[in-house]
Order: C-alpha cells, then structure tokens, then sequence
C-alpha cells in the first residue's frame, strides 16, 4: 500500500484492520465470567454500534479530535474504513433490515443534523434538509423509517415516519421522546419518555400501547429490542462517576434486559457496573456494546445473556458471591441470583444492593434502594440525610465554601430533627458536626453512639477513621480492634476489619505489639466465633517469624506452622482467604521468594480447581511466580537459573504465556530448547499446559532466538501463527504484544524513505492496544506496548501520538538506565516534534540527570529545547558546557544555536564570536543525511551570516556581514527546494535586504554614493523578480516607500537610473492593482500611500509643491480606489487622508508614516 | 531589518512536492520543527538508531519492581459482607454457598 502523509494520524483514518480474533476482557477483574470481546480499539472513542443482520459488518461512530465519523468494519476480514467524509460530522448509524442502506445524523448541511442516507453508491442523500434537528433514525422496513425532529432548547420532540417511496413524512407524537427503536416481530416501538419508564407505541395505530417500568437506580438509556423482540435491552446509567449530583449519560452504567412480558420484574443485570456499557445492539446471536477502558470508549460483544454463565446454578452463584473482590460484582451476582431464582425476594436483594452501594461509596443509588427500604426501619430516612450529605460534600469544589456548606448542613440538621432518635442519628449528627469542622464535637457524638446495627457500626467506624487516622498514636487501630472483638457482627465482616488492621501495621516494633494485643483479647473472648480471628492473628505472627527466619531449619519450622493452621481452617473460607492473602503480602514485601513459592504451592493444593475461588488463587499465584522470577532476572548473574525455575514453576501451574515468552528467552541455546521443547511436550501430554503454549514459544524462539535478523518471510510466517493462539489463554497480553512486534519489525523492514506499510503499521497499532487492554493489571506488558507504541508513532512521524504513548510510558519502571535514557530521548524529541518545547525541555532534564554515557547527546537537545522553549539563557550556558565537552565534534549547527542564544540574551561579542566559528565550520562542512532529509551546511553558513548581520555591531562589520550574506543569496535561490525553503521568498528576502545595507550604508559619511547602488540594486530585484512573489506584496510596497524617502533624503532626487527604477516598479505594481479584482481594504489603504509618497517623491522640491501636491493628492483620495475604502473602512480612509495632510503640511519632508 | 521570526523562517517550515516519475505524486509536508532540529541540532544518528533497534520490545520488560503494592492487588481485596444491614449475626449468610461450605 502506498503511504503518503507524514504528520497526520493516518493509521486511523484509511483503510485499517482488526484481527479476527478480537481480544478479551472481563474489565479490570479477575473472575470466571464469560469475556467481552473488543471489537475496536483506540486511542480515539468508538460507540454506538449498528450490525447487520448476519453479523457480517458492523458500523460505528468514531470520536476524534472532537468530530465524529461513522465508519465501517468488516468482522469477517477485520477491514475498516469511513463511510462518511472526514470533514464533516456524522453519528448514530442505522443499517436498514436487508444491509443496502446505512442511515445516520450527519451535519454536513445543518449544524443542528439531518437524516441522510447512504446507499451502495456511496452518495449521502438527505431526506431532511436545515432548520429544527433530525436524530435517533431507526428503521421500520426496507421502505420505511422513523426519526425525531427536536426544537432548538430541546424541550419539544416530534417522532416522524418517513417513506423512502413517497419521500414523505408523517408525524406520529410528540413530547419528550428519546432513543426510538422498533421490533418487527412484536411490531412496537419503544422509546424514553421524562418519566423513568419505556413507552411501547404501536405504529399502525399511533397510540401508545404499555408502559414498562424500570426499577433501577438512575437514568437509563435509549432500549433496543432483542431479534426475537421478546428482551428490552438497554443502560442503566447508575454511579455518580463524574462527582456532578446527577445520574446521566455521562456516568457509569451496566447493561440490563427486561422481559416484555414479565415486568414487574427487577431487570436483569448482563455487565457489571465497573465495565462501564452502553449503547446496547442486540443481535442474532451476541450483543453488542460500547464499555470505556483507559478513558477511551470501545464496541466490545458479549453473550447475549451477559457474563454471567447461564448454565450456573443458583449454588454457583452464590459461590461467585462469596469469591467476588469487587463490590460492583457482587451487586451483579445478587441481580443474577435474584432475577433467576426466589432465593432472594426484591427487598432482600433492595438490602443488600443498599449494603454494596455504601460499600462502594455510592451514595447516589444507594439512596434509591434506602428510598424502597424506608417503610422497613425508621433508620433508613437517617441513612437518606446522610447520603445526601456525603453526595453534596464529595461534589463541593471546596470543602471551605463556607456559606454553601453552612446551608447544605443546616438543612441536613433540620431533616435529621423530625426524625425519630436511634444511635444511627447520632452517628450522623457526628458526620455534620465533622463537616461543619467541630471535630471535638463530632468525636465525641460518634464515640457515645452505641450502635449495634452493622452498617450503623460501619458508618461510625468511617467517621472515627476521619478523626482519629493518623492522630499520635494511632487511635484509629484500637476502633478497628473493637470491631474484630465485637461478637455481634458477621465473622466475614470481623475478617474485613481485622484485614483493615494487618494491612495498617508498618513498623515492626507496632505490629509485634498490636498483634500481641489482638491476640490477648481475642483469647480472652469468651465467644467461640472468635476462635478463626485468633488464629489469623496468631497466623500473622508467626509470618513475621517465618520473614525473618535466618535459616532454613527456622524457616521449616515457622512453615511447619502455617501448614498445621492452613488444615485446620481448610473449611472456613474466608479465613483461608485471608491467611493466603496475608501470607503472599508479608512474605513478598520482606522479599523471601522461597517461603512464597511454598505457600503459593500450598494454596493451590487446597484449592479446588472447580471452585469460584480457584481463578483468583491462579491468578495470585501468577503474579507472585512472575515477582519471583523478575527478582530473581534482575539479581546476581548466579540467580538466573532460579529466574528460569519461577517462570518454569508458573508455566506449569497457570500455562502463563509471560512466563513462556520469558522462559523460551531464557532457554534459546541450542541444548536448553531441545530440553524445553521435550518437557514442553510431557505438559502437554499431561494436560498441563496448552498445545498453543508450545506454538508460542516456537514462534518467539524462530524470531528471537536465531543468530541472525529475521527476514520479513519468518516475521510474516510467525505472526500468522500467533493470530491463530486462542485468547483464552493466561496472560494473553504477552501473545498481543509480540504479535505487535512481529508487524512491527516487518514495517521497518519494508520502510523506503517516507513510504510505509499502511497495513503493517496499523496491524501493529492495532495488536499493542490490545496487549495493553489484555494486560490492565500487568505494568511489564503495559509499559513495552506503550513504548512500543511511542515509537512506532515516532517513526511514522505522527509525533503528537507517539508522544501521548512516551508520556504514559514515563511514569513505569525501567529495567535499567540505558532504557530510561532511551524512551527519554524520543519521549523528548515527539513532544518537541508536537511543539511543545517546554514539555521536551523537562524530559530531557531528566535525562541528563541520569548517570549516562550519552550525555552529550542528550545535552544538546536540552540546549536546543531552552531555546526553543524561549529559555535562552539557560540554553547558552549549556551550550557553552557542550561545546567545551565536545571540541572540534561539535558542528556548525550547534554553533549557530548558541550563537542565536547569545544573541538573544545580548552577548554580543560572544554571539559574533560564535556565529563566526559557526560560519567556518559551516564552510569546511559537507552534506549530511538525517531523518530522511538532507543537512545542507550552506544554509546555516547562510543563517548565521544573517544572524551576524543583525547583531548591533558597528555599522562597518554590519555592512561586511550583510554583504557577505548577499552574496549567497543567488546560490541559495539557486537550490532552494534542496534547502526546504521557498525562492520566491528568498527573492523578496534578498530584495529587503538590499534596501537593508543601503540603510546602513546611508549612516556612514563616505557610503552614499554605495547606498544610493544598493538602492538601485533592491529597485532592479525588485522589478526583475517581483513575479515570483507578487507586486503587491508587502516587501514591495516597503521597497518602494522607503526607497523613495531614502532618495529624498539623501537629496540624489535627480539620480536618473533610481527614478526609472522607481517609475517601472510604480508601474508594474499599479497594473497588478488594476488586475486585482477584489483588493483588500489594508491593500487599498496601503498602495493609496505608496502613491501619496510617489507623488511627494515626483514633486521634489518644486516651488509650488504645496498646491500640486494638494491637488493631484486630492484626486488620489476621490479616486475609485479610495471611495471604495471610505465606504468599507472609514476608519481606515481617515488615517490615509490625515497621512496626506501630514506630508502636504511638512511639504514632502516628513512621509515617515508606518508601512 | 530581520526579525526573529524571520530567522526561524529562515530555519524552516516549508512545504515541499516532490514529483516522482508517477502520474500520482506523492506530497510531503516537512514541518517547521523537523528542519529545525534538522539544522539547528546535533546529529546523533547512530545513537537514534541504536536506541530504536533497543527499545522495541518483543516481550513484557523484566521489571524488578512495578508501581502497584502488592497489597492494593484486587485479588487481595477482602470486601466487607453485603449481608450485615439491620440483621445480627443469627440471621446472617445462609447461603447455599456457606452451607456447602461449611459442610466441607
């Protein structure tokens, strides 16, 4: 493919791809649903999808740069490509029932949208013209569709139908309607009214056939129908992400469905709310819908009955429950067991959504589900106030704005008196007193509350974690430590809180006495329950013991121990989960890899492979194995072995592919693959591993582990062999991330000067972001696709987005100096590229402030940024530094650099000095290439003599310097596209700079006469090459003037050859006037002027100068041109005439006006 | 006179059309910056290249260490029971879940 452009994003703008086997991803979550498949990737937004019949093509909008395109992927090849003009904005597709027409708002011809239609002719035809807005298009039949037309406050809105055959729209209803659909098979058509229920219209009757209510916290979204038009499926937009106190499109959502038929129902849940889903597009045989990941927006599919298996029982999904870590999967798994089973009535599941949404630190909707539950206890009103609280506090821009808080407080206050006392009131009473700043008052209030309800419990431990964290002394552990020892409360949340403790305790000399208290009280507890804390706490003891074990009879007999207590809590689950827990985070903090590994193997062997719990002991282990082998990597050369051993252990017990990549690296040589690929062989047999896993580590071995480069042949043979790896693999990122590589690799190969790959290059684009959505809790992956990514953008020349890649890359780790300098170097260079020289600038001080061996490199673009960045003299200085490091290395360019720098910080003699030796060096110099582009030291030899000739030296050096510049000017005109600059403006350049040395030339007693030449010489220029860069322009027009008055000045009036040369010029420049049919008002202004100069300059000194040039200057300013300009810029006319009068009255001596 | 501006006009920014033997030819805009840096910089090609080959990785970077804690990893999150509300610990989780597991 034949690339062209080198600076825009091109990759996402053409032809592009997706691989057939799309990544998969449960959202930032490790658990055992079934996956969201992503279908598009980033960095720009992609949403609202529409998918024909067969699943064959999918359309969806794209968001960039804040414009929008709809564009068209194949999900069969993975080909996509816009379907509507870049320049104009285009959503919400639509694909008719038989795939021949898209529909979609499209702003080409209204800003407020249209309806328009694109056939296979690929032409846009618009079957609504401008005035009101047109939205939300849905198709009825082939023939037929249905629209809104909204007024402009968007208060009104009209739902048309519109005949394709008639052309001619019927108006159905109006009000407040919203995101319309229709299902041919129940032939209905829902959409959203203000209330928070759907409305189903019939369409042949017009009239509004049922309504279904949604019993969810929040707004929902616009609902589709599903194919067999028995489910709505729509959004419930639910958490207050974006902090603004109102549940709406711009907030988290899940994806739920409901039965038509059954709807009393609750709706059932399909996604949890931490994937963030919408724009539900039910089809045949999945669903598709847009989730955000990493802040940007993604049409990913998933089963049509959500991610919760359907073939789980009841018994599963409360193990599911139970094993869940995220509070947002619980609320998902409670939905799912409520809407499948009777297990849980509507207000037990109320309750507990209640219990999660606080949990969570969602106020919003667990004020809703609080509002259901009021009737049941009296305290549920005080739960309301004090979410309502905490919802107005957490949006408050600033916790001091006195008067606000004041107000929102004192209403709070009041709610809270007309309701009845409980120790819940006086807990919330002690939240107000906190946020009004009385915090004695507030302690006190929570401190006498003795509340025994759970959730009171949990908001007063909140409060006291507010006043008392971080006080001397801790208080705050003592609060915690009174909720393990409260019997009252469920062992899991006891659990909770003792987790909350552990997970406090820092220093050695407060753990070893904190514990020890834990464990008296507990002991002393007469309460049985209390029996698996004291364990635990016991437990934690002697991990310390075990961490700090001496040697390895010590460390048998602290893992004697733990083994004896692992058996006997083995059937209490959440004790076991918390002891596996604590154990892989105290002994990987204190680094002791070994008691680890045994631990790990211990977790797993109680571990019951078919277990809800199994995939997060899998997944714990993973990562520990992987921190293991990375320790190990990066330890003395003699540990190595044991970095094999890690990843070897992991492979066998998770089929990791980190781990194989890793350990195929790792075992390249000849004798160690032969052993690898024979034990590879017994884990496959033994059902292990993966058949893939082997295909894998083949692959990386073929291109990684060969002696020499592999050909484009190997990298295109390798890459067709990892598309074909399942993504159900672990660690499935690692697969991503080479595959990128493998494209990658084979665009450098097939780069030809500015000429790329297209293909290639968005294949590895593509590949990269998926590695990096595969491994959003792996920083290894992460950040080698974000670097990766940086420079595969930086080659492509699209710098603005490499640089976006470099910056996320910055703030990972780095293996060793050598790579920070170098993801530094281009992170630098791609934000100096995107124009941002203060961005580069800091980078590269941070460059420099490693200990390097490079530098000098890098403290030439740290000069070269300063000065870039306006901060030169800072720039000088490190010029100074790098020139004196560099000696005669150091080229002409570098020299013209800090000479501007000098120049601009007003150090003359150094400037002139420096600008000197950067002409010197410029002429003993040759050609270079670099970057694709040619380094011609003739042209800096050319700057730099410019650059001299500005500075204020003595008239005498200026004029040499200047002379010297102009006669390289013929050379540089002469190959001007080799030098990147354009000969007409150095035409017009060489031109002014003529006039220049006349000037100075003029200030000199003996130049005269050469000032009046160099006059003549611009004069000539002028009027032999004004053509190439037009007599009307400014360079012109001042030539002229200031030629004039210099003539006038220096009393050479009667210089024959000077007043042909002017004459011819005046002449040449009034013609291109008269040929300029609409001439600007500046213009008019401007050649309006030169011609009052002329005519001045004409006169002389004519003794009757003060008539003629009062009458002839009249008929200048009763002329077409300036009648003209007096009727479009008054302004503008009474400058020139009062320029008139100023010359007319210092009789042609004073004609400095501006030009 | 010249002006700053003129300088790094001078320096840079032009457009430029390169006219291959084609009938199509291709257009390429080289941007202010990059004939800046083009003339006006140092000129370590061997180390750009050499950083370029070093830096594309193949496979996930040997990091020793990450910026997450191990303990903030999910998979370590103990999350508060969800079935506490207005019940006491008689009427707690009586889910087939905790039967089965307390029946193990």
């Amino acid at each position: 493919m034949k690339a062209s452009t080198l600076v825009s994003a091109v990759l996402v703008l053409f032809g592009s791809f997706t691989p057939t086997h799309a990544w998969a991803r449960s959202g930032k979550l490790i658990r055992t649903f079934a996956e969201l498949k992503k279908i598009t990737v980033g960095p720009f937004d992609n949403y609202q999808s529409s998918v024909a019949d067969d699943e064959s093509q999918l359309y969806f909008t794209r968001g960039q740069n804040l414009s929008s395109q709809i564009i068209k992927l194949d999900l069969k090849t993975g080909k996509q490509a816009a379907v509507t003009p870049p320049e104009t904005d285009a959503k919400n597709p639509a694909l008719s029932p038989d795939g021949t027409l898209l529909a979609f708002t499209y702003f080409g011809n209204d800003a407020k949208g249209d309806i328009c239609l694109l056939g296979i002719d690929q032409n846009i035809k618009c079957i609504t013209g401008p005035g009101q807005g047109e939205h939300s298009v849905f198709w009825i039949s082939n023939d037929k569709l249905g629209y809104i037309q909204s007024n402009d406050r968007g208060t009104d809105h009209k739902l048309f139908f519109y005949e394709l055959k008639t052309k001619s729209s019927t108006l159905v209803t109006s009000g407040q309607i919203s995101g319309p659909s229709y299902s041919p098979k129940t032939n209905m058509i829902v959409y959203k009214s203000q209330s928070p229920e759907f409305i189903l219209l019939n369409p042949s009757t017009k009239t509004e056939a049922r309504r279904i209510s949604v019993g969810l916290p929040g707004t929902s979204g616009a609902a589709r129908f599903s194919k067999d038009g028995d489910y709505l499926y729509f959004s419930q937009f639910i958490l207050d992400s974006n902090r603004d106190q109102v549940l709406d499109s711009r907030d988290a959502a899940a994806i739920f469905r409901i039965k038509i038929g059954d709807t009393n129902s609750l709706p059932e849940q399909l996604t949890s709310i931490d994937q963030n889903c919408s724009y539900p597009t039910p089809a045949t045989t999945k669903i598709y819908i847009t989730c955000a990941f990493e802040g940007s927006l993604d049409v990913y599919s998933a089963p049509l009955d959500g991610i919760v298996p359907t073939n789980w029982k009841s018994v599963d999904l409360w193990e599911a429950h139970q094993a869940a870590r995220t509070y947002s999967d619980k609320i998902l798994l409670l939905n799912q067991i409520a809407t499948r089973s009777a297990e849980l009535k509507n207000e037990q599941f109320a309750e507990r959504a209640f219990n999660n949404f606080v949990l969570m630190h969602a106020w919003m909707p667990a004020i809703y589900y609080a509002n259901l539950l009021r009737s049941n206890s009296p305290d549920y009103n005080v739960h309301i106030v004090l979410l309502e609280t905490l919802t107005k506090w957490d949006a408050l821009p600033s916790k001091e704005n006195v008067a606000e808080l004041s107000r929102l407080l004192d209403a709070q206050t009041q709610k809270l008196k007309d309701l009845p006392s409980s120790p819940l009131k006086q807990i919330a009473e002690a939240h107000i007193e906190f946020f009004r700043h009385h915090e004695d008052l507030a302690l006190d209030l929570a401190v006498k509350a003795r509340p025994s309800d759970p959730m009171a419990i949990y908001w007063q431990t909140k409060l006291l974690e507010r006043i008392l964290d971080k006080k001397p002394g801790n208080p705050y552990l003592d609060i915690l430590l009174a909720r393990v020892a409260n019997n009252e409360l469920s062992e899991e949340t006891r659990f909770y809180y003792l987790s909350r403790i552990l997970g406090r305790l820092e220093d050695d000399s407060m753990r070893e006495s904190k514990l020890s208290e834990i464990e008296t009280k507990l002991t002393n507890s007469s309460d049985p329950s209390s029996g698996n804390l004291l364990e635990l706490a016991r437990h934690e003891i002697q991990l310390l013991k075990l961490a700090k074990a001496q040697n390895s009879t010590e460390s048998r007999t602290h893992m004697r121990e733990v083994v004896e207590r692992v058996k006997k809590l083995k059937n209490e689950y959440f004790a076991t989960r918390l002891l596996f827990a604590r154990s892989l985070i105290v002994l990987n903090t204190a680094n002791r890899p070994r008691e680890l590994s045994q631990i790990m193997s211990l977790w797993l062997s109680y571990s019951n492979p078919a277990s809800k719990e199994y995939p997060y002991a899998i997944e714990a282990l993973r990562r520990n194995s992987l921190d293991a082998a990375y320790k190990f990597y990066n330890g003395p050369r003699e540990t190595r072995e044991m970095a094999k051993g890690s990843f070897y252990d992991s492979i066998r017990t998770t089929d990791d592919l980190e781990s194989h990549y890793q350990y195929a690296i790792m075992n390249s040589q000849k004798a160690a693959w032969d052993d690898l690929t024979k034990s590879y062989n017994v884990m496959i047999k033994d059902g292990l591993i993966e058949p893939d896993s082997l295909k894998f580590v083949n692959a990386v071995h073929d291109i990684i582990g060969g002696t020499s480069p592999a050909s484009p042949a190997m990298l295109s043979g390798a890459a067709e062999k990892i598309e074909n790896i399942s993504d159900n693999s672990v660690g499935v990122g690692a697969k991503y991330l080479f595959l990128g590589y493998l494209y990658h690799q084979q665009l450098i190969l097939s780069l030809n000067g500015f000429h790329f790959d297209i293909d290639l290059a968005d294949r590895a684009h593509r590949s990269y972001m998926y590695a990096i959505d595969a491994a959003w809790n792996n920083e290894r992956i992460q950040a080698a696709a974000y670097q990766n990514l940086g420079l595969l953008h930086f080659r492509l020349r699209n710098y603005s987005m490499a640089a976006e890649f470099f910056q996320k890359r910055h703030d990972m780790g780095f293996e060793s100096i050598t790579h920070q300098e170098a993801v530094l170097w281009f992170e630098g260079r791609s934000l100096y590229q995107s124009y941002r020289p203060n961005d580069a600038l800091q980078v590269m001080d941070q460059a420099v402030a490693l200990d390097t061996t490079n530098k000098r490199a890098l403290m030439e673009k740290q000069a070269f940024y300063a000065w870039n960045a306006g901060q030169f003299d800072r720039s000088a200085k490190l010029y100074a530094e790098l020139i004196q490091q560099l000696e005669e290395k150091a080229h002409s360019g570098i020299y013209l650099s800090y000479g501007f720098a000098l120049m601009k910080v007003g150090n003359l003699q150094k400037a002139e000095e420096t600008l000197n030796q950067a002409l010197k060096k410029a002429q003993h110099e040759s050609s270079t290439k670099r970057l694709g582009l040619t380094r011609s030291p003739a042209k800096i030899e050319f700057t730099a003599a410019g650059l001299l000739a500005r500075l204020q030296l003595q008239p005498g050096m200026r004029i040499k310097y200047l002379q010297y510049r102009l006669s390289l000017f013929e050379k540089m005109i002469d190959g001007a596209s080799s030098y990147y600059l354009d000969a007409g403006t150095l035409r017009a350049q060489q031109v002014k700079e003529h006039f220049d040395l006349a000037l100075l030339q003029a200030g000199v007693e003996d130049k005269k006469s050469e000032s009046l030449s160099s006059v003549e010489k611009s004069l000539e220029l002028a009027n032999k090459f004004g053509q190439d860069f037009g007599y009307l322009n400014q360079t012109i027009f001042a030539t002229l003037k200031n030629s004039m008055i210099l003539t006038r000045k220096l009393n050479a009036l009667d210089r024959k050859n000077l007043k042909k040369l002017v004459a011819e010029l005046i002449s040449r420049t009034e013609k291109a006037f008269a040929e300029e049919k609409t001439p600007s008002s500046h213009l008019r202004k401007t050649w309006a002027e030169v011609q009052i100069v002329e005519l001045a300059y004409r006169l002389g000194s004519d003794n009757a100068f003060v008539n003629r040039f009062k009458e002839e200057s009249d008929k200048i300013l009763s002329g077409p041109n300036l009648t003209a300009l007096s009727k479009d810029r008054q302004d503008l006319f009474v400058e020139i005439k009062s320029y008139r009068d100023g010359v007319a009255k210092s009789e042609g001596n004073d004609l400095n006006a501006p030009l | 006179m010249l002006k700053d501006k003129n300088f790094k006009l001078h320096l840079a920014c032009i457009s430029i059309l390169w006219c291959f033997a084609s009938c199509t030819p291709s257009i390429y805009l080289i941007d202010r910056q990059t004939v800046l840096e083009l003339e006006a910089s140092g000129d370590w090609q061997e180390l750009d290249a050499n950083f370029h080959n070093q830096e594309v990785a193949s496979g996930p970077l040997p990091l020793e260490k990450t910026r997450e804690r191990i303990d903030r990893r999910q998979v370590f999150n103990i999350t508060h029971s969800d079935n506490d509300a207005g019940a006491k610990k008689s009427s707690q989780d009586n889910s087939p879940a905790k039967q089965r597991s307390q029946a193990r």
